[in-house]
């Protein structure tokens, strides 16, 4: 009998009132720690009635929910089961050697539900560093996304804290190729670049480089596939089946993933046929903070306050003429603002190399 | 909101599609969308619909349910679930413009995408899953450990395809998964999926008929 055939009594017709004024089984307190994995059990066993009339009446005190008979299960048990059956998604055709083996060796390492948990990929760094950057967000099969809240901010002095777990994730799944969407994620790419270097010499991907393309809806989907075009020729002649990171410092609509997705796999079956499998994964920052505009309001208190979001003369590219321009191809902006900002996020980056560095020694003396 | 709160707000069944952001292969979005406009249809008589409010499969299927209530005139008796601060992409928003109540309706659900997939498990009444990765699998398990039925578009790729191959003995059963393999139902078309919901009792049931 299903869950739902229990929770109705079998075949008989359903009182929506009933349903309503059944009894609560569970407390607001449990709900909270089952949802955040707190109690020790991932279902809480099934309550005993009676001693809940002697709850407190209050009806702010209850939390009710549809009736259940969950299973009792620890975490474990079903992540075990999750990451079981998940290994079997990567034995399909389409999902051969490379695949499975990145994935396999990323499995051996986690212990979240995801592939890889933030906190896995930052576990050998002790150094001191606000967790509130470093580990907000997931890692998923999609890709990794960090979320931030709205008081988070970001500027040329710390940015290096902020794209640590996206350099630990390209580090991780050795990715073909990085394309990092201009001009919004120009400087989030170039600080990704900048700390893989210091941190693990060269850049994984195929050709060693971090790619810059424009992802916009303003230009005609011939402009995007011109644009593309000799690149996704690069990357289908070196691999028949690339694994694609593209970067981007802020999702709102999901246009970029969508446009960058169905553009790079339409000029790939150009080149190569119907049977070449782009394999996606995106790296975004998203949530109220995601956006790493360095607005005043946003800055005030950090060393320099900055503004690169749609600033040229701060992210030091710009398309078209004008504020916001749409051309599809950029144009450098060899602007003061622009060589300030890179010397003081390159010198951010140095410090907390620095400091990554000190703690491994100290790690290691230990 | 609570869970409380969101079964209680929504007529049921309360009918969840789960699906990858970004699908793996023998993902056909065409299916996904005909899937949606026959939920719709199914749920007209009584019902709720959501998803988990991502890109991918979610959009086609919601796609499908503006479709239907474009051509009908009506409300799209559904919803999507994110984690509070997440919004969904504006094509969602796009969509539900297009239906008669104009709005989409986001019910905030979680602190994260890890939370919400427990809320996901437990809204449902059930779930159909269309191809999927490995969150899918984990909305499904929790799901079928909550005793959930969960429809699977077995051709679709992915976690539908695992969980089918998993009912029907081509995917051994895990030892220490104990669960109820009949709450798999494992189908080969949208058609089905729409025909098991129609037959069985317990959602005439649900939905008074």
């Amino acid at each position: 009998m299903s869950r739902l055939q229990d929770i109705f009594d079998g075949g008989k017709d359903i009182d929506r009132e009933e349903f309503r004024d059944e009894k609560p089984r569970i407390f607001y307190e449990q709900e909270r720690q089952i949802l955040n994995g707190m109690g020790e059990e991932y279902f809480p066993p099934a309550r005993d009635i009676s001693k809940e009339k002697e709850a407190p009446s209050k009806s702010e005190d209850y939390i009710i929910y549809a009736p259940s008979k969950s299973k009792k299960i620890s975490k474990e048990k079903l992540y075990g089961n999750v990451q079981d059956l998940s290994k079997h998604l990567f034995l399909t055709p389409h999902h051969e050697d490379k695949i499975f083996y990145k994935q396999n060796e990323i499995i051996k390492t986690k212990n979240t539900t995801y592939m890889i948990s933030l906190e896995s990929l930052l576990t050998k760094y002790k150094f001191n560093s606000s967790k509130k950057f470093i580990s907000r967000g997931n890692v998923f099969m999609g890709g990794i996304n960090l979320k931030y809240d709205q008081d988070t901010m970001v500027n040329a002095g710390n940015i290096g804290e902020f794209v640590l777990p996206i350099v630990e994730y390209i580090h991780a799944i050795k990715p073909d190729y990085v394309i990092a969407s201009d001009r919004g994620a120009r400087l989030l790419g170039l600080a990704v670049f900048e700390l893989y270097r210091r941190l693990h010499g060269k850049f994984p991907t195929s050709d060693g480089t971090l790619r810059f393309r424009r992802f916009s809806k303003s230009n005609t989907k011939k402009e995007t596939e011109d644009h593309l075009r000799s690149l996704v020729k690069d990357m289908v002649a070196v691999e028949d089946n690339p694994t694609v990171l593209v970067l981007d410092d802020w999702v709102c609509s999901g246009g970029t993933k969508v446009l960058a997705e169905e553009t790079i796999s339409r000029l790939a079956r150009q080149y190569r046929g119907d049977k070449v499998k782009v394999d996606f994964k995106f790296g975004v920052l998203m949530g109220a903070g995601g956006d790493i505009s360095g607005h005043d309001s946003k800055n005030s208190g950090f060393a320099g306050t900055v503004d690169w979001r749609d600033d040229s003369n701060i992210i030091g590219v710009k398309y078209g003429e004008n504020w916001g321009g749409s051309d599809i191809k950029g144009s450098a902006v060899r602007s003061q603002g622009s060589k300030k900002y890179r010397k003081r996020m390159y010198k951010g980056i140095r410090k907390l190399t620095k400091k990554i560095n000190e703690a491994e020694q100290e790690k290691a003396a230990a | 909101m609570s869970l409380k709160e969101i079964i209680e707000k929504y007529p049921h069944p309360i009918i969840g599609v789960i699906g990858a952001s970004t699908p793996l292969p023998g993902y056909n979005p065409r299916e996904a969308k005909d899937l949606g406009y026959k939920l719709r249809d199914f749920v007209e008589k009584g019902g709720s619909l959501f998803t988990g409010g991502v890109p991918g499969v979610g959009l086609d299927v919601y796609e499908g349910i503006v479709g239907y209530c474009e051509e009908r005139g009506v409300e799209d008796k559904f919803f999507v679930m994110l984690p509070t601060d997440i919004s969904p992409p504006q094509e969602y928003f796009d969509l539900a413009s297009r239906t008669k109540n104009g709005k989409l309706i986001v019910e905030s659900a979680g602190k994260d995408m890890e939370e919400r997939r427990d809320y996901v498990a437990e809204v449902a009444d059930s779930l159909v899953v269309i191809n999927g990765g490995m969150g899918t699998i984990d909305e499904a398990v929790k799901g079928l450990y909550s005793g959930k039925e969960v429809l699977c578009l077995s051709n679709s790729g992915g976690a539908a395809e695992i969980l089918s191959k998993l009912r029907l003995g081509e995917i051994p059963k895990l030892s220490d998964m104990d669960v109820d393999m009949d709450l798999i139902k494992t189908c080969n078309s949208p058609d089905e999926i729409i025909g098991y919901l129609i037959n069985n009792k317990l959602y005439k049931q649900l939905r008074g008929e």
